[in-house]
């Protein structure tokens, strides 16, 4: 029988070495990264969905293969990468074509770079797997592999190319998350965004059904699944959003989701997300001033909400759904004045969770393009180092060292053991806020704490 | 009340977020490994333990308090504290 290796490119690695030091010290970034590093890969686990029946298919962890010597033999190897693990990727793709296997390269990275995957692989694909990959084994089995596969971009979650991921793949593994996908694409289209949004032709949503089925299929193959929505903005449309919310909530899941600020201006949402288990939603707040936030997305729409960004953040979390907020520092209208305006606003905000991560030009994104035109990138080919915490440009305002610094300085002052306990605290406070039926008032955030 | 009470009360707050028999678990372990909760239900725990015996948990001890056996203590340490 035709066997199929699908190789899962996983774990962070910062690059900047007094960066990397001082991120092991730190309590909450440990913690997230440990997480990110133990998610599967939803691509490949979908590309085994897509392989017939008849051919047997092998998922494996990066981590797992030897770093030399003989390789797992496969018919057919298929290689998923983000930019930061890609040149690993090339390297094994190249080991195993040095062995006669045949290499397959995805994943967005290879699509926005597709002419340099090109010579690493025996075929590329493009976009998603749906819709490129049946066509390819059926190829590859009469001998007539093509160099380059197009995936469709759009109608991904509808007939004839909608799978459900093959999650049984992951049973008797030691991942307590699980990624399940809900939609593809984000119409905000923020310059420097290197999701899903960059494959797609417009904003595409699985109905609510087939969501909870692979949910049900998930949870048979864990125990005590943490789930993880892959999506880049979830409750895009609300209406969907509180019919999702209706359906797994008698699941008894625990569950993660990243969406848009917008999600406070629903009651009904909030509650939903409550009562469905929801344990923290990430939402790119990006700055904490209008001035960071202008021109951010093409109409201005997170500018023009950021007014109310403590009042939605204390909204939402009132209902004991934490946020994690997401920002991003070397925006061109940053000076050294915006660390202390990030630790300042967080601090007041209490956000129950925080990400720095650097302002980085994705191979592919419209700020990638921007930089490259303004002779402001630092190297031409940086992938390894699109970890968002390492720099790879010229900031407008600051020089690179002093952005380097200021990162640093921001993650001791927001990741330390005592606002880690802090905000361990205010959790606790809105535990027993919520028990006893204590309604905030809007106007009752600390400021200045 | 004594120790013995304060350890069943802990244990059926500990147990609630699961709706796990807690009864069976060693006072030692780590609840949270043992009965499948994760950061939030164990900050859960820690908060009705904070309410049901009225007392407040210093947030440098947050981190600590991992099994029934560590709680129970906290739980005694903080009444004489205040008693």
């Amino acid at each position: 029988m035709m066997k199929i290796g699908l190789i899962a490119m996983s774990g962070v690695r910062v690059r900047t070495k007094e960066l990397a030091e001082l991120g092991v010290t730190l309590p909450q970034f440990v913690d997230r990264g440990r997480v990110v590093a133990s998610l599967p890969s939803l691509g490949l686990l979908t590309v085994a969905a897509l392989t017939p029946p008849d051919v047997e298919v092998a998922y494996r962890e990066i981590d797992t293969m030897p770093v030399e010597g003989a390789l797992e033999p496969f018919d057919l190897v298929g290689i998923s990468s983000f930019s930061a693990q890609i040149d690993e990727a090339y390297a094994l793709a190249d080991r195993y074509r040095a062995a006669g296997v045949p290499v397959v390269l995805g994943g967005l990275h290879v699509s926005m770079m597709s002419d340099e995957a090109a010579e690493h692989a025996d075929a590329i694909v493009l976009n998603g797997a749906e819709g490129a990959w049946p066509r390819l084994v059926e190829d590859f089995r009469a001998g007539r592999m093509q160099r380059r596969y197009a995936g469709a971009r759009n109608g991904v979650f509808e007939a004839p190319h909608y799978v459900e991921p093959r999650f049984d793949l992951l049973r008797g593994r030691p991942y307590n998350r699980i990624t399940v996908q809900t939609s593809r694409g984000c119409p905000l289209n923020c310059e420097f965004c290197a999701a899903s949004l960059r494959i797609t032709s417009r904003f595409q949503q699985k109905s609510v059904p087939k969501v909870v089925s692979e949910i049900r299929s998930a949870m048979e193959v864990t125990d005590h699944p943490f789930f993880e929505f892959a999506d880049d903005n979830t409750f895009l449309n609300k209406k969907w959003g509180k019919e999702l919310l209706r359906a797994i909530t008698p699941l008894g899941l625990r569950w993660f989701t990243e969406t848009d600020i917008s999600v406070a201006d629903d009651d009904e949402l909030l509650d939903l997300l409550a009562e469905s288990g929801c344990r923290q939603i990430l939402i790119g707040l990006e700055s904490p001033s209008a001035r960071g936030l202008d021109g951010i997305d093409p109409h201005n729409w997170k500018r023009n909400r950021c007014e109310r960004y403590l009042e939605s953040i204390d909204k939402i979390q009132s209902r004991g759904v934490t946020v994690n907020g997401c920002f991003i520092v070397g925006l061109d209208s940053d000076t050294s004045e915006t660390f202390a305006e990030i630790k300042d606003f967080v601090q007041r905000s209490r956000l129950l969770e925080v990400q720095i991560t650097v302002f980085t030009p994705f191979p592919g994104t419209p700020l990638y393009e921007r930089l490259r035109r303004e002779g402001r990138l630092l190297k031409e080919r940086f992938w390894d180092r699109c970890t968002l915490f390492d720099v790879n440009y010229v900031p407008r305002n600051m020089t690179v060292d002093e952005l380097e610094a200021g990162v640093r300085w921001l993650f001791r002052e927001i990741y330390n053991e005592r606002e880690f306990n802090r905000r361990k605290r205010h959790y606790m406070d809105i535990v027993k806020e919520r028990a006893e039926g204590i309604a905030r008032p809007a106007d009752a955030l600390v400021v200045g704490a | 009340m004594t120790g013995s009470n304060f350890e069943a009360e802990v244990r059926a707050l500990v147990a609630e977020p699961s709706g796990c028999d807690a009864s069976r678990l060693d006072a030692d372990d780590d609840f949270c490994e043992a009965l499948g909760l994760d950061s939030l239900d164990r900050l859960t725990v820690l908060a009705s333990v904070e309410q049901h015996f009225d007392v407040s948990f210093a947030d440098e001890q947050i981190s600590e308090l991992r099994s029934v056996a560590d709680v129970v203590g906290a739980v005694e340490a903080s009444l004489l504290e205040h008693a």
